[in-house]
């Protein structure tokens, strides 16, 4: 294993004990601060990729890794980790970068930091679209995004992307879901979703306006 | 042909706003917080949120901003030395008592801040860098702050248990 550190995460797996993934040039150590040993999982230790970034989901019990050849998932439990299916996220699942940066999770959003832009990834709905972008066309200072935070104890959610050059964007988390599938996105959040509805609703006799979403 | 007209009038105008839209479940950014704010730097390394003090931890290319998620302004800066290249925060984390930061200050590049009395606090973790031939890139710290890990470009990584240093 690689002596190169580039990230470390703190998460407790097994009660009462806190495990430091320890992310190197290439691969991940584990080491458990209890005992003070290092547990050996395979999977982890025989990746072949610089690990930039780490998040592990209590939930899923699912470990996140970032890398530079995109996001890995695995199902971790004290003794082994395998696979998840459908990762690694790369630039052929609609990622602008492969480089990512932070990773965070808010229910099952994921959110990626790359080299450009903020990703959001709903993990429900991972075999369709389910992927936004936000970068410096939609508001961001800078393309780059290093850190990511998430002020969940706020109603409304609120994410902190720490930029490259840009300082921070506060970014309001949207929670609205799509009528009619993850494709198609009605227009809203803009002064032109009710020019657009009422034309639409003399014209064709539709409700709204809907369009397709690019990715 | 009125008809058509319309719906001619209609796909144009469409053109035209479409792009300005925002899709349902799309985020939207509503500010941005940087040096002209108080942000201490623009070079964002890393953050960590305090859920007890409400605080968002900024950790820089120049040092540390404070930023207060209720009030919505900085409330502390800190950097370490008077050479900006020694500034440099490179990973925050949260844990026991308050924050550990990473930075690229020589003598002791690791360090906590904590707060008491509404007055921001630093000190010194006795990890001295002269120890270590390359740069140290990361830190973690156990639930009750007992444990701290430091990783080291090129060294592996630094255990720090209360007042015990191994390696």
């Amino acid at each position: 294993m690689s002596n190169g550190v580039q990230s470390i995460l703190r998460a407790e797996i097994q009660s009462g004990h806190d495990w430091f993934f320890i992310g190197t040039l290439s691969g991940i150590s584990i080491f458990d601060a209890k005992d003070s040993t290092f547990v050996s999982i395979d999977v982890l230790e025989t990746m072949p990729h610089s690990i930039s970034a780490m998040l592990y989901d209590p939930n899923k019990q699912r470990l996140y890794v970032g890398t530079s050849t995109g996001l890995y998932a695995y199902s971790l439990t004290s003794s082994s980790a395998v696979a998840v299916e459908g990762f690694p996220l790369t630039t052929e699942d609609g990622l602008e970068s492969n480089n990512i940066l932070a990773i965070a999770l808010d229910g099952s959003q994921l959110y990626l930091g790359t080299g450009r832009g903020l990703h959001k990834y709903d993990l429900d709905r991972m075999d369709q679209i389910g992927l936004h972008v936000l970068d410096s066309s939609s508001g961001m200072p800078e393309d780059a995004v290093a850190a990511i935070a998430i002020d969940k104890s706020s109603s409304k959610g609120t994410l902190y992307a720490g930029t490259i050059g840009g300082g921070v964007a506060v970014i309001k988390i949207s929670y609205d879901v799509p009528l009619f599938g993850q494709e198609w996105w009605a227009l809203n959040g803009s002064w032109a979703y009710p020019v657009i509805a009422v034309i639409c609703a003399v014209v064709f006799g539709a409700i709204g306006c809907y369009v397709k979403s690019r990715k | 042909m009125r008809r058509l007209g319309i719906v001619v009038l209609v796909i144009v105008v469409g053109l035209y706003l479409v792009p300005n839209a925002v899709a349902v479940g799309a985020d939207s950014v509503e500010d941005v917080l940087d040096s002209d704010d108080g942000l201490i730097n623009d070079y964002v390394n890393d953050m960590a949120f305090d859920d007890d003090e409400q605080h968002l931890y900024l950790g820089t290319q120049n040092g540390l901003s404070v930023f207060n998620i209720e009030q919505k302004e900085f409330v502390d800066h800190l950097n370490f030395s008077s050479s900006e290249y020694r500034n440099n925060v490179l990973d925050v984390c949260t844990g026991g008592v308050g924050v550990y930061l990473v930075t690229s200050a020589f003598d002791y590049p690791v360090k906590h801040y904590y707060r008491s009395s509404g007055v921001g606090h630093l000190s010194n973790v006795s990890i001295y860098r002269p120890m270590y031939s390359t740069g140290l890139t990361s830190i973690g710290v156990s639930q009750n702050g007992s444990v701290l890990c430091v990783g080291v470009n090129g060294e592996g990584i630094l255990v720090y248990c209360n007042t015990v240093l191994t390696q």
